[in-house]
């Protein structure tokens, strides 16, 4: 009998799991986590003070009629013999596999990281973390605030931006921009991985009072003495800091293990989004090494591809991303695809108002995806690169 | 601890005397839009063709590059609106010539050279 598995209930998961109800193929969604998480609100949390119950949600209540929910931790997944395993023992037999476990953060990578995280907190590692920045922040009166990252590869490309410009903003309003240093020290040569993104971002950061280094991929964090040392040789003085963790693949077992790289990512076909090898497995979202950015956009979109592919149809996934930065009152994306690098994309405020609406649309276009495929298909046909590729 | 019956609680919720309120505007509301026929209109709006054809002509390459650029043209317009309403007397032609000299004009006129190749390329 036809049973289509989803493990994960992160967007891509989410996403898969109630399209494919809503055409009627039987679904088991597998999640480990009681509660969804809109990852871009950790920024919000951890530097605007917004509540956390603005970005979470239970499962249960995003999860469509027809998709069966089992709450259970993936420990394995044996390809070979559509087989899923879990933590307590139970398993699961499939006819079609989609793997949307997510990344896993590596706080162990960095020497000094997880004491970091347990004392400041951070905006990656979930909702109540984010609180603890928040609460160090607002009682930051002097001294410097790092933003910085441990790997060039991480999820969501402009998120140390985001965070140094609602650091810079909150600190603004309270009238101590300038006796705190908002410093972003990133792993890149220029201001962002693509230079023509880069010329956009580094005037606005200046604009808003932002310190930038460059080349600055966090080594080691020294908690005691405040200090963060780079892979390059340099070193930073903080007194608050958050430092983006290095990103690994899912913490599973995999057999046949060839179908992972060396960071555990599965090794997908970047077009289909099948597993390597194999035709009746997918992974999408960030667990993949799709050649994209890691974002919730490109789960949204992959998942779409693959439940046509699961349909019948010769879908196709583009590697799109929609990546937002968003300052203050204003908001610019990244915008590219495969074979597309990112075209220059000014700050303005109907970006921005374009942002909030879709933050504002994300629970139902988790649970009813179907219902805005025609508008996001609009939107992205309406500023795919290649239209706009002289800027927008 | 167990959970609560959904109808005990939405019971207990109807007790509220603000969400009564809300209720009976609401209630007005929905007979307001219906007797208008708005309703009927919605009905048969929310259908997935229908949202796919609108979206697909209003969010456009066009539209999008317009509304990020609403500030600057609504501006614009404002002040073309203005100079429309100021009295003006018939420029002889060695005024126009000398007028060519204010930078104001001069850009005016490097915009509109901008307009004529954006309309060349549309």
């Amino acid at each position: 009998m036809e049973r289509i598995l989803v493990l994960g209930a992160g967007t891509g998961g989410l996403v898969a799991a109630n399209l494919l109800a809503s055409h009627g193929y039987p679904v088991t969604l597998i999640e480990k986590r009681e509660t969804h998480l809109f990852q871009p609100g950790m920024l919000w949390i951890a530097f605007q003070g917004h509540n956390p119950s603005r970005y979470t949600r239970p499962v249960k209540e995003l999860v469509r009629p027809g998709v069966e929910l089992v709450h259970g931790e993936v420990a394995g997944i044996d390809l070979g013999d559509r087989l899923v395993r879990l933590a307590d023992g139970r398993t699961f037999t499939y006819t079609t596999l989609i793997i949307a476990l997510g990344a896993h953060l590596d706080y162990d990578a960095t020497p000094g990281h997880r004491e970091l995280v347990e004392r400041y907190g951070d905006f990656y590692s979930g909702a109540s973390a984010a609180e603890k920045m928040w609460s160090h922040l607002r009682e930051l009166t002097s001294g410097r605030l790092v933003i910085a990252a441990a790997d060039p590869l991480y999820k969501c490309p402009p998120a140390p931006h985001k965070a140094a410009f609602l650091a810079a903003y909150t600190l603004k309003r309270m009238g101590r921009l300038g006796s705190v240093e908002v410093h972003l020290a990133l792993p890149f040569l220029h201001e962002y991985p693509s230079e023509v993104v880069a010329r956009i971002v580094a005037p606005k950061l200046e604009d808003d009072g932002v310190r930038v280094s460059t080349l600055f991929t966090v080594e080691s964090i020294d908690v005691r003495e405040g200090k963060i040392y780079s892979l390059e040789g340099e070193e930073l003085d903080f007194s608050l800091a958050a430092v983006i963790p290095a990103h690994r693949g899912p913490m599973i077992r995999v057999e046949p293990g060839e179908v992972l790289d060396e960071d555990g990512f599965i090794k997908v076909d970047k077009y289909r989004l099948n597993v390597e090898g194999y035709d009746d497995a997918y992974a999408i979202g960030d667990s993949s090494n799709a050649p994209t950015s890691k974002t919730g956009v490109t789960a949204h979109l992959g998942a779409e591809v693959v439940v046509d592919r699961i349909m019948g149809y010769d879908s196709r996934f583009n590697g799109r991303t929609n990546c937002p930065i968003v300052a203050d009152g204003t908001a610019s994306f990244v915008i590219s695809s495969y074979g597309h690098p990112p075209v220059p994309v000014k700050f303005t405020r109907f970006k921005r108002m374009l942002e909030d609406l879709f933050i504002a649309s994300y629970w139902s276009s988790l649970k009813y995806p179907e219902r805005w495929a025609p508008i996001f298909r609009a939107y992205f046909n309406a500023t795919d690169p290649r239209v706009i590729s002289g800027g927008w | 601890m167990q959970a609560r019956d959904p109808l005990e609680m939405l019971i207990e919720e109807l007790g509220d005397p603000e969400l009564q309120e809300s209720l009976e505007k609401m209630v007005k509301l929905v007979k307001a839009l219906n007797r208008s026929g708005l309703l009927d209109v919605l009905l048969a709006m929310a259908d997935e063709e229908v949202v796919a054809r609108l979206s697909s002509m209003l969010v456009t390459t066009g539209t999008m590059k317009l509304a990020d650029n609403i500030e600057e043209l609504t501006r614009a317009a404002g002040e073309v609106a203005q100079a429309l309403s100021e009295p003006v007397e018939p420029v002889p032609l060695s005024e126009l010539v000398s007028s060519l000299r204010d930078p104001e004009v001069l850009r005016g006129l490097a915009r509109l050279l901008k307009v004529l190749k954006a309309l060349g390329r549309a």
